[in-house]
């Protein structure tokens, strides 16, 4: 059945040619779409260092000049301000932690660029690192949860920082290959970069051109995302100092305890009370805002390219649904004999059906070949590297999207056959043959 | 009148096939022209933003070191646009202004409510064509003494006060603590009428941002100017990018090492629509290939469609094309006969494409053309002027005339082509 199919779709080649060909552009065109969904959902699946449930940022407000309450003869400033509200947020019964950071809140989007070096034991310089700095206070660990590679805790994590030591991600060296042997390397690659040999604890490094101040590599965490479509950021965690605050203004961040932020009752107090309780001066705490719930703005982007994807897909779906259907009528018109002569012979109205359905498919099944070697070019010139924000090929993102691609096609060629299909099934045989 | 017919009697023999060519064309020219309207909604000119074929944006602005390896990038400060964009010769105005920010309004014992609000010049009233429906402008003195006054737009006034025209001269409280003027109230803007979109604006200085905060050229604002005229745009854009070269002396007396990057600043409409990041220069080339390519792809897909249905079409009606071959019909004539009865099919399936089109954006244009859903919690109004504007509608007829091309060229040239006595006889497939 299957030979004499192909012989009849070969027969029909002129009219197959149109149809082969539309079924093969869109099917690479969904395949590189749908593997560029796969690579943002693949990275959304890597770990992050930070948990972000039940975490806040707090507005810190200043009050204008006219304001009636507005006290000119206090001079605090809005630093000062920040850090004496901080500590009395730590009171809140509400509150389990809270800190400062501006590199370190996620969902921001906030980046800094630095490079360190990495000193052997004789003190010279094996490495240079290029990494994001994420500036972070011991309570930076408690808040969102932060644990050491190895196991250790929030706490331990912490006083790592306390002593004044600092933290790298465990892909830090990700492209410095020559540290590690290549096998070392390629377990690190396998593990998707989450872990790295520990004897990069200890070593000393100093950052960027200030060769005076020498740091301890205290410990290693998996890779910061600054949102949920990030690729894993190498990075740098050193303790933030007041100075560095001086010039940058940080962000208050709190954990609440779980009863509190069901239904937001620490947001909602807050707004309420920030102004009478939290008022430092003429600054007060006016709101806070979930974490979780910041990531819509932050991921609007990528969900702007999501439902760009889904609907060039819909178009094109429908246009392969519109081929097969014009296409599949006129056969079923210039059939109308050869079907007649099936039925005639035994065929049985099912028989007829799965004739036209299969034909469709088989049809889609001889442009897979040349699909998953376009695919396979496309990969290869890297011409997709963008969508998948240089995340390394892996079979996943290659042969995943291409099952669902065809999927998706072989849905589409059975919704476009199917009325076709059953209108040659309800042929009379001897109706059309009556002029035979 | 004859090609009518002939398509009439067509698509009554064939209704379905006749559906599914109207239909895949029209589905085409609609996907195609949201394509189109997304690109157009940057830089199309309907008012407050007329003059966009005429400006020149200082959105943001990147320092970096000679090697452009590091580099600290932003908006810029307002002195720098002062400096730089303030009286070119050839321009009629120009404007700086700041982000868009939610900030609380209320009046009276109207609750407090969050409104898209912005800090502009007085520069910013000459530069946006904006219609006042009461009141006016605040004016360059007024902004100078940083006075508390403001602009709404009708759908804020009708919030706090109920009636716009009665909104000049009230007071507002803004964020808790602040109290301002009304001054005018203008019509309500689009988010696509970006940089003129907001709820509210005020004299910038007043309220939220310090005029003198930023001393070097990074900062917080944005600028737009607009040339008197096209033809000295380009000498008002080298003036101002000469300017941006003086201010170079400014940015090493913070680092050396550094200065303005060399991206091609100031930025026409269509350039600054591509600035997504402040860190790299707007790929202009790079997005209009990428549109081309994925308009290409829109029309590629549904002519391979309809080529193949009308080659179909086309191979009923060999016998009349024999005929017509024996009465002395001229193979150029026969080609263009096919081509024209297939354009009109064309052009009906287009036309419902551009109803589709025009229904579709009222109904979900927000959710086809704008990143955030209820952005900044106002729903973009696409204004019909933009829908039918002249360029929307050149799109779709040339996108028509080149679908058409593409999907009959093959099959007509081969239908004009056959021979008339095996046509007749049948022995054409």
């Amino acid at each position: 059945m299957k030979r004499k199919l192909l012989t009849q779709i070969l027969n029909e080649w002129r009219s197959n040619i149109w149809l082969a060909l539309e079924m093969l552009l869109v099917s690479v065109i969904v395949w590189f779409m749908l593997s560029g969904v796969y690579a943002y959902v693949a990275r959304a699946m890597l770990p992050n260092c930070v948990d972000t449930t039940d975490t806040y940022t707090v507005t810190l407000t200043s009050l204008p000049s006219e304001a009636p309450t507005f006290n000119p003869a206090d001079t605090t400033s809005a630093l000062d301000a920040t850090y004496i509200l901080v500590e009395r947020l730590r009171r809140h019964p509400g509150v389990e932690a809270a800190a400062l950071s501006l590199l370190g809140v996620p969902n921001r989007g906030n980046y800094m660029g630095s490079a360190f070096n990495t000193l052997d034991a004789a003190g010279d310089t094996i490495e240079n690192t290029g990494v994001a700095v994420l500036d972070v206070t011991p309570e930076w660990f408690r808040v969102f949860r932060v644990k050491g590679i190895n196991g250790e805790s929030s706490e331990e994590m912490a006083r790592i920082i306390e002593r004044g030591e600092v933290i790298v991600t465990s892909n830090v060296m990700y492209w410095k290959k020559k540290l590690y042997t290549n096998e070392l390397f390629d377990t690190l690659m396998r593990r998707q970069f989450s872990r790295i040999p520990t004897d990069l604890v200890g070593c000393r490094i100093w950052q960027d051109r200030d060769t005076t101040t020498r740091r301890r590599v205290g410990g290693i965490v998996v890779p910061y995302r600054r949102y949920a479509y990030d690729s894993p950021t190498q990075s740098l965690l050193v303790p933030a100092t007041r100075e560095f605050y001086g010039s940058y203004s940080p962000t208050i961040v709190v954990r609440v305890k779980e009863g509190y932020a069901d239904g937001e009752r620490f947001a909602r107090e807050l707004a309420a009370q920030g102004f009478e309780h939290y008022r430092e001066g003429n600054h007060f705490l006016s709101g806070a805002t979930s974490i979780a719930e910041q990531a819509n703005q932050v991921n609007a982007n990528a969900h702007q390219t999501f439902r760009t994807f889904g609907i060039i897909i819909v178009f094109l779906l429908l246009s392969v649904f519109l081929g097969l259907l014009g296409a599949f009528w006129f056969r079923t018109q210039q059939r109308m004999g050869e079907i007649a002569v099936r039925k005639v012979n035994g065929a049985t109205s099912t028989d007829i059906f799965r004739r036209f359905i299969g034909e469709g498919l088989l049809l889609l099944l001889s442009t897979l070949p040349i699909t998953a070697l376009l695919a396979w070019l496309i990969n290869k010139a890297e011409i997709n590297m963008p969508l998948y924000d240089y995340l390394y090929f892996d079979w996943g993102l290659y042969l995943l999207p291409l099952a669902a691609t065809y999927l998706l096609m072989a849905l589409m060629i059975v919704a476009g056959v199917w009325f076709p299909a059953r209108k040659a099934m309800a042929i009379e045989a001897a109706e059309a043959l009556k002029d035979e | 009148m004859k090609y009518l017919q002939q398509l009439w009697r067509e698509m009554k023999a064939q209704p379905l096939i006749g559906a599914v060519t109207v239909g895949g064309t029209a589905l085409a020219i609609f996907f195609l022209m949201v394509c189109i309207m997304g690109d157009l909604v940057t830089t199309v000119p309907v008012a407050p933003v007329s003059g966009r074929p005429l400006f020149l944006h200082g959105k943001y602005l990147c320092t970096q070191d000679a090697g452009g390896g590091s580099c600290m990038s932003g908006h810029a400060s307002y002195r720098f646009y002062k400096t730089t964009f303030g009286n070119v010769p050839h321009t009629k105005a120009y404007a700086i202004y700041g982000e868009v920010g939610q900030r609380e309004f209320s009046a009276g014992d109207v609750a407090p409510q969050a409104f898209p609000s912005r800090d502009v010049t007085e520069g910013y009233w000459d530069v946006f064509n904006f219609r006042f429906i009461a009141g006016r402008p605040f004016n360059a003195q007024e902004v100078e003494a940083n006075l508390p006054v403001v602009v709404v737009a009708e759908k804020v006034a009708q919030a706090l006060f109920g009636d716009p025209a009665k909104a000049v001269g009230k007071e507002v409280m803004v964020d808790r603590f602040t109290t301002m003027k009304i001054v005018g109230v203008v019509d309500n803007v689009s988010l696509i009428a970006e940089p003129a979109y907001a709820g509210v604006w005020m004299p910038i200085g007043a309220h939220g941002i310090d005029r003198t905060e930023y001393e070097g050229v990074l900062g917080n604002v944005m600028a737009t100017v607009l040339v008197d005229e096209p033809a000295n745009f380009d000498a008002v854009r080298s003036e101002i990018a000469r300017r941006y070269q003086a201010q170079n002396t400014l940015v090493k007396q913070f680092n050396e090492e550094y200065e303005i990057a060399d991206f091609g600043y100031p930025f026409t409409t269509a350039e600054s629509a591509c600035e997504v990041s402040s860190n790299c220069p707007p790929e202009l080339a790079e997005h209009q290939r990428s549109t081309l390519l994925l308009c290409g792809l829109i029309l590629l897909v549904p002519a391979i469609n309809l080529a193949g249905m009308t080659s179909s079409r086309l191979r009923r009606r060999v016998r009349e094309f024999g005929v017509r071959r024996a009465f002395g019909c001229t193979r150029s004539r026969l080609l263009m006969d096919i081509m024209v009865e297939n354009f009109i099919l064309t052009l009906i399936g287009g036309a419902i494409g551009v109803v589709l089109c025009a229904v579709g954006m009222r109904l979900f244009g927000e959710y086809l053309l704008f990143a955030y859903q209820g952005y900044l919690g106002t729903n973009p109004e696409i204004p019909f002027s933009m829908l039918f504007h002249w360029q929307t509608f050149g799109v779709a007829l040339v996108s028509c005339f080149v679908l058409n091309i593409i999907s009959s060229g093959v099959p007509a040239w081969r239908a004009s082509r056959i021979a008339p006595v095996a046509a007749i006889g049948g022995a054409v497939k």
